[in-house]
C-alpha cells in the first residue's frame, strides 16, 4: 500500500504551496491515474514519492516503509519512469539493463527472462544492442519501462508514460500495466490524456493548485451524471 | 554501510555511458567520407598533441629556471614549489565553478536517485567522477615539474614513488576544498542561484589573492645590476614565496623526505575522507534544493513586447544564452576583463608608473605603437565567444533550421554581439593605451578601425569553425566552452590572424622601409581582404549547418 499523509512542498519561501497537504492511498492491484492541469503539482508529488524531492511536511510510505526509516528498502520497492527518459547515450540498451540488473542484484537467468519477455512485449528486442543515443523518444520510453520493471518492483510510477508512444506501443503499454495490476502490483501514473485514464484506471486522483480535489473511482466521480470524464475534470478544476 | 561495489559500478557505468576519450577523438574528425574523417582526426589529434607538448616544454623550461634560481639563492625546489602552487591553484579555479554540475545537478543524478542506491554511494561516485574529470589538469602542470626535479636533483626509487603519490593524492586537496565550498554555497543559497553566487565568490577570491600576492612581491624584482644584486634581490622574494605557500612546501619537500610525505598524505586523506562524509550526509538535501530551484518562486516582471528586427531578436537570444548560464557569463566576463584585471593588479601594486616609464624607453622603437596594438588585439582575439557560439546553444541549435531566415542573419547576429562585447572592451583598452603611451589621436582612430576589422574577421573565422562541427551534446558548460576543441582551434586561428596582421604592420614595412601612412593603408587593405574571405567561410559553413537534413 502506498500512503501519502499530509504531504506539502513549497519551492520558494514566500511562494505558493506546490503541493498542499496531499493525502492519498493506493492499494495492491490498483491502477491509479493522477490527473491535473499543467502546474497542478503532479510531477512534484511523483518526485517526492520517488525521493528526488524532499517534502517539507507529511510522510510517504510504501508497505509501512518510509524513505526516511529505510531509504534503500523503500527504493527497492519502486520502479520509476520519468516524463523525459534520460540515459547514458553512448551505452547500448543491453549495457544499461545490465547496469540496472547489477545494481538490484537480479539473478542473471531471471533478468534474461524478464528482459526477453518485456522487450518482446514492447517490440524493442532487435534494438537492444544499439546505442541508446540512436533511439527515438518512444524507444527510450519503452527502455525506461523495461528498466523500471527489471527489479520486479512493488510499485511502478510513471510520469506521462504515453507521451511520444505510437498507438500500437501505447496499446502494448496499457496492456502491460493491466497485467502488472493483475499480478498485485501498484501502478501509479500521471497523464493528461483523459481517455487513457478512463479506460485504464481502477481509481483516480485529481489535483489542482497543489490540492487533491478528488480521489475515487470513475463511477464515484460521475455520481449518476451522464457526463464524460473530460467534462467532469473541467468542472472540477474550474470550480477552484 | 557504503557498498564500494556499487560505487565502482556507478563509476564504470558513467565512463561506459559517456565514453569521454572516444567522444573527444570523434570531435576531431571532419568530413563525410570515412578516409577524410580518419585523416582529419589524426592530423588534428597530432596538432593538439604538438601544442600540448609545446606548452609542457614551456612550463618545464620555466620550472627549470626557477629551480636553478632557487639553488643560486640557496632555497631548493623552487620550480617544484611553483608547479605545485600552479597545479593546485588552477585545479581549484577550474573545478570550483563546475562542482555544482558534476556533484549535484547533472541530468543523470536525478535518474539515479530514484534507484536503490544510497546517497553516500552516489555522492562518492560523483566525487570520483569529479576527480577523474579534473585530474588531467593537475597532471599537465605537475608532470613537467617532476621531470625537471628528476633532472636537477636526480632520480631515486623514493622520488619515483613520492612523485606517483603526489600525482594521485595532490588533486585531492584542491578538489576537496572545491567540493566542500560548493556544498556550503548550495546550502547557504538554498539552491537558488547557487552557481552564480559561487562564480562571483570565486572571482572575488581570485582577484583578492592575485592582488594580495602581487602587492607582497611586486616591487622586489627590479634593478638587479649584477649577479650578486640579482641573488640579493631574489632571496627575500623566494623566501617570502615559500612562507606564503608553506603548505605547498610540505608537498614539495615530501618528494624527498618520507616524514613530510606522510604528513601531507595524511592531510590529503583526512580532507578527502571529510569531503566524502560531508557529501554523503548532505547529498540528498543538496540535490533536492537544486532540483527545487528550477521552479518559479517570486515572479519578475519584464517587458517582452518585442517589436524589433530578426537580427535584434537573435542578438538578444545570443546574450540570453550567455547571461542565463553562469558558467558562460563567467567565462566571457573573464576573457573581456583580463587586461582590466592586469591594470587593477598593477595599479594596486603601485607599479603602473614604473611600467609607464619603462615603456617610454621602448617608445623609441619605430614599431612600438604597432606592437602595442598587436598585443591588445591578441588579448581581444583570444576569445571563445564566437568559436563556441553555436556549441553553446546545445541541442536547441538545430531549431534554427526551422526559422525562415537566411544563414547570414544568424552569423551577423553572433558577429554583432561579439563586436559589441569584445569591441567595446578593446576600444577602452586602446584609449587607455593611447593615454599611457601618449599615442596620437590619428593613430588611435586608424588602430580602432583596424582593430574592428581584425576582430570581425577573427569572429567570422571562429563562427566558420563552430558552424562546421558544433559540439551540441554537452553536460557541463565547461565542455561547451573551455573544453571545446572548436575553442582551441579558434585560439589557434586567432594567433595566426595576429601573426598575419603583424606581417603587414611590422615585418613588411621594416624590410621594405615603408612609411607609416603606406603601412597603415596596406595593413587595412589586407585586413579587409581577410575579413571578406572569413565572411564567405562563415556564411558557407552556417548555410551547410542550417540546411543539413
Amino acid at each position: 500500500m502506498l500512503k501519502c499523509e499530509h504531504v506539502s512542498k513549497r519551492y520558494a519561501k514566500k511562494g505558493p504551496l506546490a503541493v498542499d497537504s496531499l493525502t492519498l492511498e493506493v492499494g495492491e492491484g490498483e491502477i491509479f491515474g493522477f490527473l491535473g492541469p499543467n502546474g497542478a503539482g503532479k510531477s512534484t508529488t511523483i518526485k517526492m514519492i520517488v525521493t528526488i524531492l524532499h517534502s517539507d511536511e507529511g510522510s510517504i510510505s510504501l508497505d509501512g516503509i518510509t524513505p526516511v526509516s529505510d531509504p534503500l528498502g523503500y527504493k527497492r520497492l519502486l520502479g520509476y519512469v520519468a516524463d523525459e527518459p534520460h540515459f547514458y547515450d553512448k551505452m547500448s540498451a543491453n549495457e544499461h539493463l545490465a547496469f540496472i540488473g547489477d545494481l538490484y542484484q537480479v539473478p542473471v537467468e531471471e533478468r534474461k527472462q524478464r528482459i526477453d519477455k518485456l522487450a518482446t512485449t514492447l517490440r524493442i528486442h532487435d534494438a537492444l544492442d544499439d546505442e541508446i543515443g540512436s533511439f527515438s523518444h518512444g524507444m527510450k520510453q519503452k527502455l525506461a519501462i523495461i528498466s523500471a520493471l527489471l527489479p520486479n518492483p512493488k510499485l511502478l510510477i510513471l510520469d506521462e508514460p504515453m507521451v511520444g508512444l505510437d498507438p500500437k506501443a501505447a496499446f502494448e503499454v496499457k496492456n502491460l500495466l493491466k497485467q502488472l495490476a493483475q499480478e498485485g502490483k501498484i501502478v501509479f501514473f500521471s497523464t493528461h490524456v483523459l481517455e487513457v485514464a478512463q479506460q485504464l484506471c481502477t481509481s483516480l486522483g485529481i489535483i489542482n493548485e497543489g490540492k487533491l480535489i478528488f480521489q475515487g473511482t470513475f463511477a464515484q466521480l460521475q455520481n449518476e451524471q451522464e457526463e464524460s470524464l473530460e467534462e467532469l475534470f473541467l468542472e472540477l478544476t474550474e470550480k477552484q | 554501510m557504503m557498498r564500494f561495489s556499487v560505487v565502482l559500478l556507478l563509476l564504470k557505468t558513467h565512463l561506459k555511458g559517456s565514453k569521454p576519450i572516444a567522444s573527444l577523438i570523434q570531435r576531431f574528425s571532419f568530413g563525410k567520407r570515412k578516409s577524410v574523417r580518419t585523416i582529419s582526426a589524426i592530423l588534428l589529434a597530432l596538432a593538439t598533441l604538438f601544442s600540448l607538448g609545446v606548452f609542457i616544454l614551456l612550463l618545464g623550461g620555466n620550472y627549470y629556471s626557477y629551480q636553478l634560481v632557487g639553488e643560486m639563492v640557496g632555497i631548493p625546489h623552487v620550480g617544484l614549489l611553483l608547479a605545485v602552487v600552479l597545479a593546485t591553484g588552477t585545479l581549484l579555479l577550474f573545478s570550483a565553478p563546475g562542482a555544482i554540475n558534476i556533484l549535484h545537478s547533472a541530468t543523470e543524478i536525478e535518474r539515479l536517485r530514484s534507484l536503490a542506491i544510497q546517497d553516500s554511494e552516489l555522492a562518492t561516485a560523483r566525487l570520483l567522477i569529479f576527480y577523474l574529470f579534473f585530474f588531467p589538469i593537475y597532471l599537465f602542470f605537475m608532470l613537467p615539474a617532476l621531470v625537471v626535479g628528476a633532472i636537477t636533483s636526480g632520480v631515486s626509487f623514493f622520488y619515483v614513488i613520492s612523485s606517483i603519490l603526489l600525482l594521485i593524492f595532490g588533486p585531492v586537496i584542491p578538489l576537496s576544498i572545491a567540493a566542500l565550498l560548493e556544498i556550503a554555497i548550495v546550502r547557504l543559497t538554498k539552491g537558488r542561484r547557487s552557481q552564480r553566487t559561487g562564480d562571483v565568490f570565486y572571482l572575488i577570491v581570485m582577484m583578492a589573492f592575485i592582488i594580495g600576492l602581487m602587492s607582497q612581491l611586486g616591487k622586489t624584482a627590479d634593478n638587479f645590476g649584477n649577479f650578486q644584486g640579482l641573488t640579493h634581490q631574489l632571496a627575500p622574494t623566494i623566501t617570502k614565496l615559500t612562507r606564503i605557500f608553506a603548505p605547498f612546501t610540505l608537498q614539495t619537500h615530501g618528494l624527498y623526505n618520507p616524514l613530510l610525505l606522510l604528513v601531507w598524505l595524511a592531510i590529503a586523506v583526512i580532507l578527502g575522507y571529510i569531503t566524502v562524509v560531508v557529501a554523503g550526509i548532505t547529498f540528498a538535501s543538496s540535490c533536492s534544493l537544486l532540483a527545487s530551484s528550477g521552479y518559479p518562486g517570486r515572479r519578475r516582471k519584464r517587458n517582452h513586447s518585442g517589436g524589433g528586427t530578426p537580427l535584434r531578436a537573435l542578438m538578444k537570444r545570443e546574450w540570453a544564452i550567455i547571461s542565463e548560464t553562469s558558467g558562460f557569463l563567467f567565462e566571457v566576463g573573464g576573457e573581456l576583463l583580463i587586461p582590466l584585471i592586469l591594470i587593477i593588479t598593477y595599479t594596486a601594486m603601485g607599479i603602473m608608473g614604473d611600467i609607464s616609464s619603462a615603456t617610454k624607453a621602448l617608445a623609441a622603437f619605430p614599431f612600438f605603437e604597432s606592437v602595442v596594438v598587436l598585443v591588445l588585439l591578441m588579448f581581444s582575439n583570444m576569445s571563445l565567444l564566437s568559436a563556441t557560439s553555436v556549441s553553446r546553444q546545445g541541442k536547441l541549435a538545430t531549431l534554427d533550421r526551422l526559422y525562415p531566415l537566411p544563414p547570414s542573419t544568424f552569423v551577423q547576429a553572433k558577429l554583432y554581439l561579439h563586436l559589441f562585447l569584445v569591441g567595446t572592451a578593446h576600444t577602452l583598452y586602446l584609449i587607455v593605451a593611447t593615454l599611457l603611451f601618449k599615442l596620437t589621436l590619428s593613430s588611435l582612430v586608424i588602430y580602432l578601425v583596424l582593430s574592428f576589422i581584425v576582430i570581425t574577421s577573427t569572429s567570422y573565422f571562429h563562427l566558420a569553425i563552430d558552424y562546421h562541427n558544433p559540439l551540441l551534446e554537452w553536460t557541463t558548460t565547461q565542455q561547451a566552452m573551455k573544453r571545446n576543441p572548436n575553442g582551441f582551434l579558434g585560439i589557434l586561428v586567432s594567433f595566426l590572424s595576429i601573426v598575419w596582421v603583424g606581417l603587414f604592420l611590422v615585418l613588411i614595412p621594416y624590410v621594405l622601409k615603408l612609411n607609416q601612412s603606406l603601412t597603415h593603408i596596406i595593413t587595412l587593405i589586407s585586413a579587409v581582404g581577410t575579413a571578406k574571405v572569413a565572411q564567405r567561410l562563415a556564411y558557407r559553413s552556417a548555410e551547410r549547418f542550417l540546411t543539413e537534413q
